[in-house]
């Protein structure tokens, strides 16, 4: 319903065609006008930014001379860049590991707390807070906390293990301890989604699987699961985008280092754009990860996004 | 009645603002901020500018700032919105230069009357490209050897001198290292005798001292694996990892060689004159002092951190920004920067105002020093040769592996640059 035509209708009139086309087109303006701002915005800084990204990846430009057309030679660069064969094989690390944890600890909280417990919704609150808080702040605080002299490493010694262990500064322990951190972090934010969907599951069906006999361990990987798999669908795709595109804590806690340990593809785009002022290199590779993240979202798509019907 | 009034008048209040200020040129200064005693000292400048220095019509504006200073000028010059007048760090000045991103001083500092001979040569000459100017160097600053005399004294080893050596350095570490557990008595959070980080800024004097270098002659190849940089990487890392001499920073939890040594974690680094303030204000108890750095076999080899104030190629008002960047670099403006004992005058004839020993040490680095620049690299080299380092310390590769990986990449980037 547009803002034109009020009461006319109401009134009991019949509507004449010509107020009919009129309101039509009245009411379609109307949600041009309302969605402007939003597609603007949108236009400005995603579609053009994509599509800018996009030619800057055939073109070398460095901000301060026009850019020149250079054909595929950025694309031809990368392959045998080693900065990004590394920074590769640390993306598909980090992703490999963090996407299933954090998917199975927010479907373990999920289930948990979609249980009668004493104290739920503050249980709730408590752990949904990690995902609210900014991950600048996270990370700051993690910096202290996986410090040589850290609470980590005062718990292991208290533990009666011999901890030195400089978790940041070490290029085995630097990735792992990020991880930890992101899996800490993002778990919550997927525990709602798995949340919401289990409050959807019909307890029709899960009585029913009862007195069919099942037991929980068979209700829930019988039942619940299959249902659920939407939602899992859901959290699988988002959180591999999010570990593919991971740079706001590298950036703070490590700047890809030790020794090139936690380079990740947005840090090298990050590094390769604002610190060596290789616009178009960075484009091509962004693009790259573009190719990367569909590639891996419709590979998932086919393997978990089956529809489940009862 | 009273709308149309009032609207009106607003107009003309607005006219008013906008014709006055399109008459008045604001020159914007800019640059980053180290401490709260440099934008005090800046803001100082620039007032006394205005004050008593300034045209009519033209007024200077002082906006620093403080994160991503090299990401946000680069960026604020593709969009043409750069300060009139900034700083520009040494060795990121030839990438700019080559762009032509940076205006060229030298007609409007003959039309001026100032002669690139009253600077200190290396500085000036590291913001040359060309044959043209295109920065006054407004400080500088060398490494020295800073030594905590406390320890010193308890070790019963003699301080560092001007004329020491390569061996020199590692006998007094050895020695001051075998009494560690007599120093820690007095000083609990002694360590060892040094602090090296791997960093290319700590490094590359070493590399220098045995005859090395980055670039080969003709700046066409980089060749920082070659036989003495590779020595003296070895010699470097060695300290640590062979006579267990030295810690790195970061194994200590300190977050650079300074503050290792502010904590008395160490009783040498090789820090440059910002060491003295930093002291001054977070360790006042240390008692320090500071020699050249030790010769190598090759002689003498220091490095020069220079700072210079450039302004941007498209300048709208050179002759204006110009007349800010020469009251900056001016012998006033300088003795009043040296006064506050924050940095080093790049004007020769206000070396002999320096008295403080300290800076008179740092002064004297600059008679042999190389300036802190990888040409049109900028600070890709910084980042590739500290991973190198790295490397070596914690043990994955040899320095001769390490240097040579670097300088692959390296040369890679330099063929890319300079082909276009």
């Amino acid at each position: 319903m547009g803002f034109g035509g009020t009461g006319k209708r109401g009134a009991g009139y019949p509507a004449p065609l010509f107020w009919f086309r009129r309101a039509r087109t009245r009411e379609i303006l109307t949600a041009y006008v309302l969605i402007a701002p939003h597609m603007l915005a949108l236009g400005v800084f995603t579609f053009f930014a994509m599509g800018f990204a996009f030619y800057l990846g055939f073109h070398r430009y460095d901000l301060l001379s026009p850019p020149t057309f250079v054909g595929i030679k950025n694309f031809a660069r990368i392959l045998t860049d080693r900065d990004f064969h590394i920074a590769l094989r640390n993306t598909l690390y980090y992703t490999a590991v963090v996407v299933p944890v954090q998917t199975e600890l927010a479907l373990f909280y999920a289930v948990l707390l979609n249980r009668p417990v004493r104290f739920r919704t503050f249980f709730r609150a408590a752990f949904y807070a990690p995902s609210v808080t900014a991950s600048i702040v996270i990370s700051l605080v993690f910096i202290w906390l996986y410090a040589k002299q850290g609470i980590f490493n005062y718990l292991l010694t208290r533990l009666g293990l011999p901890a030195t262990i400089d978790w940041l500064g070490n290029p085995a322990t630097a990735l792992p301890a990020i991880m930890m951190m992101n899996i800490w972090s993002t778990a919550p934010t997927f525990m709602v989604v798995f949340l919401a969907a289990l409050q959807d599951i019909p307890d029709s069906l899960l009585e029913a699987a009862a007195i069919d006999g099942a037991n929980a361990w068979q209700r829930f990987t019988r039942v619940t699961l299959p249902l659920l798999r939407p939602s899992i669908f859901f959290v699988v795709v988002m959180g591999t985008i999010g570990c593919l595109q991971v740079f706001d804590q590298i950036y703070i806690m490590t700047r890809g280092g030790p020794l090139k340990s936690t380079m990740t593809i947005n840090y090298l785009i990050y590094s390769e754009a604002f610190e060596n002022f290789r616009m178009g290199y960075a484009a091509a590779l962004s693009l790259i990860l573009f190719v990367l993240i569909l590639l891996l979202t419709l590979i998932q798509k086919r393997y978990i996004d089956v529809e489940v019907q009862y | 009645m009273f709308r149309k009034i009032l609207s009106v008048s607003l107009i003309g209040l607005f006219v008013g603002i906008t014709g006055v200020a399109a008459e008045e040129i604001s020159i914007r200064v800019s640059g980053w901020v180290s401490s709260p005693v440099e934008s005090e000292i800046m803001q100082t400048l620039v007032d006394l500018y205005n004050a008593q220095f300034a045209p009519p019509g033209v007024k200077a504006v002082y906006e620093p700032i403080p994160a991503d200073y090299t990401t946000k000028i680069q960026t604020m010059l593709a969009a043409r919105k750069a300060p009139d007048v900034f700083y520009w760090d040494i060795f990121m000045a030839e990438p700019l230069m080559r762009k032509g991103a940076l205006l060229p001083l030298d007609d409007l500092m003959a039309a001026a009357g100032v002669d690139p001979a009253e600077f200190v040569d290396t500085c000036i000459g590291a913001f040359t490209y060309g044959g043209k100017i295109y920065g006054i160097p407004k400080d500088f600053n060398t490494l020295a050897l800073f030594y905590n005399k406390k320890i010193f004294d308890i070790a019963g080893v003699p301080y560092p001198t001007a004329d020491w050596t390569w061996d020199d350095l590692l006998a007094a570490a050895k020695a001051i290292q075998a009494k560690a557990d007599e120093i820690r008595e007095v000083v609990p959070s002694f360590q060892a005798a040094l602090c090296m980080a791997p960093d290319v800024a700590r490094w590359l004097p070493f590399v220098f001292q045995n005859g090395g270098s980055f670039f080969n002659a003709d700046r066409t190849a980089v060749v920082i694996n070659s036989p003495e940089a590779v020595k003296a990487l070895e010699f470097y890392t060695a300290f640590e990892l062979v006579h267990k001499v030295a810690v790195r920073p970061s194994e200590i939890g300190a977050g650079w060689q300074g503050e290792a040594f502010g904590k008395e974690n160490a009783a040498m680094v090789m820090e440059g004159g910002w060491m003295v303030p930093f002291l001054r204000d977070n360790f006042p108890d240390v008692e320090f002092d500071a020699v050249e750095l030790p010769a190598g076999p090759a002689g003498k080899g220091n490095l020069l951190f220079t700072v210079a104030y450039v302004i941007p190629g498209y300048e709208k008002h050179p002759a204006e920004a110009f007349d800010v960047l020469k009251f900056l670099t001016s012998p006033l403006a300088q003795m009043y920067v040296l006064s506050r004992g924050f940095a080093l005058p790049t004007r020769k004839a206000l070396g002999g105002f320096i008295t403080d020993p300290i800076s008179r040490t740092i002064f004297a680095g600059a008679a042999y020093a190389r300036p802190w620049e990888f040409g049109p690299l900028g600070s890709k080299p910084i980042d590739e040769l500290a991973a190198a380092m790295e490397a070596v310390f914690l043990g994955k590769k040899t320095a001769q592996q390490a240097l040579d990986d670097a300088a692959k990449v390296l040369n890679e980037r330099l063929r890319e640059v300079l082909s276009g």
